[in-house]
């Protein structure tokens, strides 16, 4: 499996399709090509996929918004989970974030998506007791 | 094949690719889903310039108006009629364009069999197979042209 990142097009139409098979309920902006086109222009490189040739089995979001590293829709096949993809997939957004310059990074989990938490908990991301979201939509 | 060869390149979506036959005979942006494992890594082998995704035919997990066409080979004869109706509207949804290879009528078949077939790991089963003309499938889907008729295929777009 091969991590990179998504080009323009075709990398996001399987994206697209791959988050469609395992959107979690609590997921709140919709899944658009224009979204994911518009993401790859102002954030180049923000979109990850794990490929084994030219099948897409991963996809993650790791953001940087000029101050801090953003994780959002990570999902592997739902045929290939359990082999790493994910950690894989998070390690390399780390890596992708790091090099753009960002020293904090954050990965927005439901509280009741308990398979969610302990992922992200079991690969380095603690839930933060101290501080919590505000949210508005624009 | 020639007549898959010679529609113009889009983007498209092929349900059902399997192994990816006549996936790779497609034009333009590519992307195949199949609800198998194996048939894509197969697919994905094949026909590097796609891209292939395991995922389920009904509903399709794709976003509204996201293609310029949908094409599936040898699927739609497969579904029987609530799955059908189902199929029809999720293509709709989802690309302005339907492109449908399917078995012609053949003199030794009925145009609706329950067919058993033996898989290599020795299991049976049941499958649901339909033959078509090239006007049969286009009353189901209300219009549309035939592109190709022989003696073995019907290609039809909608």
């Amino acid at each position: 499996v091969e991590i990179r990142a998504a080009a323009s097009g075709l990398d996001v139409q399987a994206v697209l399709i791959l988050w469609g098979t395992g959107r979690t309920r609590h997921a709140a902006t919709a899944d658009t090509p224009e979204a994911v086109e518009r993401l790859l222009e102002t954030d180049p490189g923000a979109l990850l996929v794990a490929m084994e040739g030219s099948e897409l089995v991963g996809a993650v979001i790791a953001a940087f918004d000029g101050w801090r590293g953003n994780f959002y829709r990570l999902a592997v096949a739902p045929t290939r989970r359990r082999e790493g993809i994910g950690r894989a997939l998070v390690r390399a957004g780390e890596e992708r974030l790091r090099a753009v310059g960002a020293r904090r990074a954050t990965a927005l989990v439901a509280f009741e998506d308990e398979p969610a938490r302990a992922f992200w908990t079991a690969v380095g991301y603690p839930s933060d007791p101290v501080i919590g979201r505000h949210v508005a939509n624009l | 094949v020639r007549t898959l060869a010679a529609l113009p390149p889009a983007r498209t979506l092929d349900v059902a690719c399997g192994t990816g036959y006549l996936t790779q005979h497609l034009r333009g942006e590519i992307t195949g889903l199949d609800q198998s494992e194996s048939m894509i890594e197969i697919a994905a082998a094949r026909v590097p310039s796609a891209r292939f995704i395991t995922a389920d035919a009904l509903p399709l997990p794709v976003p509204d108006a996201s293609f310029d066409r949908v094409f599936t080979g040898h699927f739609y004869g497969h579904l029987v009629e609530e799955e059908r109706v189902r199929f029809l509207s999720e293509a709709r949804r989802v690309a302005g364009e339907l492109v449908i290879a399917d078995t012609a009528l053949q003199p030794d078949h009925e145009p609706i069999e329950w067919q058993e077939r033996v898989l290599n790991d020795g299991t049976r089963h049941e499958v649901y197979k339909r033959y078509f003309s090239g006007e049969m499938l286009l009353d189901e889907l209300g219009g549309g042209e035939v592109l190709h008729a022989g003696p073995w295929f019907v290609v039809v777009r909608s």
